[in-house]
């Protein structure tokens, strides 16, 4: 028993081969009923061919001899001398033994009494036309009932293709109102099934179409309604499934870009992302002329906090910092953390000076802003930050300037904002302390 | 093998579809017919009969040689295939048709008693199938003749064999046979030249037994081709008018 149906859906395939097996057994059932008509034209042709055709040609033949028989005997009595009269009565003879005349009994009968009457009018009256002549009222009387069998011969033939041919024209009017009946039924099963056809496949597949052309990630899971077609359901089920499987993707996806970009306890731009982004900053600022500045900024004392505090309280001021810079600088603006508790910044289209600025309110407000551990208690950092023109050179000379700049802050006693000249000679590497070494004293 | 059948199959489809007259390329040699036995009538039926012959081998292009022959030994040359046609006033037979072949119909016949004006007074309500106690004369070969042979011995007749068709007269008169039975057309050919009142006609027409139908022209058995060539000259004449002209030029009644 075949399966008709997939949860409830009509499978296309049967419905077709249902529609189809319809459409031949209608179709075949109007042509075999042509064909039955197409045989009886075809067998009364052949009747009217072997059978009618020649009674036609025999009636003909029939009538022709009996009319010929009527002017010979007419000629009996027309002719002048005894030997044409004989002629006369050979060619009576003859035409009276023509077969198609013994065929037909009434023309044999009639035939034969012609024959014996001249026969024996003739051998009556030898040579005397007179008396010849007083047998030619009789002759009439004979002659007019050849006359009248003549007809008749005639028109039975004539009627004989009669009936055949009323056969074959009710036939071929018959099978011109199946052929329409067929060409009509044809013109509906097509009406139907192209109907069908558009309703249940083309208009389902022109919506698939449409939504496949339009799947993406933002757009909500597409909806499909009141599909007949089980398969056309499992492709809008492969749709709906396609969809959530776009998403998953996309989650994940996001979820790495952030493990590779980001800082996991701050949630700022990590280095590595730091460095891609603030690489083509500089080459647009340097292609166009624009100001770009660098900041590079560092908790005071943080070791110090992270002994007495603890670790997780040294986490929290990261984490505090982080939303603090974040609040503070412009939202175009590049925020890194470094490493530790050092972090840098990018001003786009900001001079030094317009970064000093900002860097002083970032500053200014760390210095004010507490910070709740865990533990309930509160604390207060302060931040050095060095500032660097980056409009020349590469991002890690402008950062070592900046650099230069944090261990001046540090040296003239932090929580400042200083400003780097514009040659990178703050921080000789061998005269003076470096700044870890400053951050290993806090 | 199969080969060769497919082979032989496929000449013999060529065979057929050929053009007739390439495969009856050469002359025909037709036999006429003859009233009497070393000269042809003129005109009347034998004239009828060349006519008919002529006309055919003009439709199929080929040149055609005619022979006046005897009518019963038309047949035999026929069956042995010496003639290409044979024009002997052919009755169809089953008998016949074991030997030759037939055309379609070239027109229709019957057969009549004929005998001397005195025996057919006395005769005169006589049908062919009451006649008893007489000396009966045919053409040995003919159907009349093989009618006579069949009813001879239960109704006492002497068969008496006719050298010709134009013998049977003379045989009537010099009172060696009673009646004859012979084919109207060859009676009518007969009678047409004797004196009024000599001859006449005894009992009704006969066309059963074998005496009477269509007639045919006679063709040499297994050569289906030129039956095939025959048949459609003949009909191409009929429809056309030709035959009924051949006819009309011979005869001033219709033979069809």
């Amino acid at each position: 028993m075949p399966d008709w149906t997939r949860d409830g859906k009509l499978r296309a395939g049967w419905a077709f081969v249902v529609l189809a097996l319809a459409f031949a057994l209608a179709f075949g059932s109007v042509v075999l009923w042509l064909a039955h008509d197409q045989q009886r034209v075809v067998e009364t042709a052949m009747r009217l061919q072997d059978q009618t055709m020649p009674e036609i040609v025999r009636h003909q033949r029939l009538s022709r001899n009996l009319e010929q028989l009527r002017q010979e005997g007419e000629r009996v009595y027309a002719v002048a001398t005894p030997q044409a009269r004989q002629q006369a009565l050979f060619v009576v003879t003859l035409v009276a033994s023509h077969p198609s005349i013994l065929d037909h009994p009434e023309a044999r009968e009639l035939a034969r009494r012609v024959e014996r009457f001249l026969s024996d009018a003739v051998r009556d009256a030898g040579s005397d036309d007179a008396k010849l002549m007083e047998s030619y009222p009789e002759w009439q009387r004979l002659a007019a009932r050849l006359g009248v069998l003549v007809d008749d011969v005639y028109i039975q033939g004539v009627n004989q293709a009669g009936g055949d041919l009323k056969d074959v024209l009710q036939a071929m009017e018959m099978a011109r109102a199946k052929l329409f009946g067929a060409m009509l039924l044809v013109g509906i099963f097509l009406g139907v099934f192209l109907w069908l056809l558009h309703r249940h496949l083309i208009r389902p597949l022109q919506r698939i179409d449409r939504v496949l052309s339009r799947l993406h990630v933002d757009c909500p899971r597409p909806e499909f309604h009141n599909r007949q077609m089980a398969e056309i359901v499992s492709v809008e089920r492969a749709i709906g499934e396609l969809h959530d499987a776009l998403r998953h993707n996309e989650a994940a996806r996001q979820a790495l870009e952030n493990l590779a970009n980001l800082d996991g306890l701050t949630g700022l731009t990590n280095r590595r992302c730091f460095l891609l982004q603030a690489e083509h900053e500089l080459q647009r600022a340097q292609r166009y002329l624009r100001p770009i500045a660098v900041g590079m900024a560092d908790l005071d004392y943080f070791k110090r906090l992270n002994d007495t505090y603890g670790h997780a309280a040294g986490d929290a001021v990261l984490r505090a910092f982080a939303v603090l810079v974040q609040e503070s600088l412009r939202q175009t603006d590049l925020i890194c953390r470094y490493g530790g508790e050092e972090f840098v910044f990018l001003f786009p289209e900001s001079t030094v000076a317009e970064a000093e600025v900002l860097a002083e309110r970032l500053r200014s407000r760390c210095a004010d802003y507490d910070i709740r551990l865990p533990d309930e208690r509160v604390v207060r950092v302060t931040v050095s930050i060095g500032l660097a023109d980056a409009g020349q050179g590469s991002i890690e000379s402008a950062l070592k300037l900046a650099d230069a700049a944090l261990y001046t802050a540090k040296r003239q006693g932090r929580n400042r904002v200083v400003r780097a000249d514009a040659r990178p000679s703050g921080r000789p590497e061998h005269a003076e302390p470096d700044r870890q070494d400053i951050d290993q004293a806090e | 093998m199969a080969v060769s059948v497919t082979l032989r199959r496929c000449l013999l489809a060529l065979a057929l579809a050929l053009p007739s007259p390439l495969l009856l390329a050469g002359d025909w040699h037709v036999a006429l017919g003859m009233m009497d036995r070393g000269a042809s009538q003129p005109g009347g039926l034998t004239a009828f009969n060349e006519d008919v012959a002529r006309e055919i081998c003009r439709r199929v292009r080929v040149h055609c040689v005619t022979v006046n022959l005897p009518f019963g030994e038309i047949l035999e040359g026929l069956a042995e295939g010496r003639y290409a046609m044979g024009f002997g006033n052919f009755l169809r037979t089953g008998e016949r048709e074991k030997r030759i072949a037939f055309s379609v119909p070239l027109w229709h016949s019957s057969s009549r008693l004929i005998a001397r004006a005195d025996v057919q007074r006395r005769l005169s309500d006589a049908t062919l199938d009451s006649l008893q106690r007489l000396r009966v004369t045919a053409v040995p070969g003919s159907q009349q003749h093989a009618y006579w042979q069949s009813v001879a011995a239960s109704r006492d007749l002497v068969v008496v064999p006719a050298g010709s068709m134009g013998e049977i007269i003379g045989m009537l008169r010099r009172g060696q046979a009673d009646v004859a039975l012979v084919p109207v057309l060859s009676a009518y050919a007969l009678l047409a030249g004797e004196a009024t009142g000599e001859f006449a006609f005894v009992g009704p027409p006969a066309a059963d037994r074998g005496l009477g139908g269509g007639v045919h022209v006679g063709l040499p058995k297994g050569n289906e081709s030129l039956r095939k060539t025959v048949d459609k000259a003949l009909v191409e004449m009929r429809a056309d008018g030709t035959l009924h002209r051949i006819v009309r030029r011979h005869f001033n009644f219709s033979l069809d």
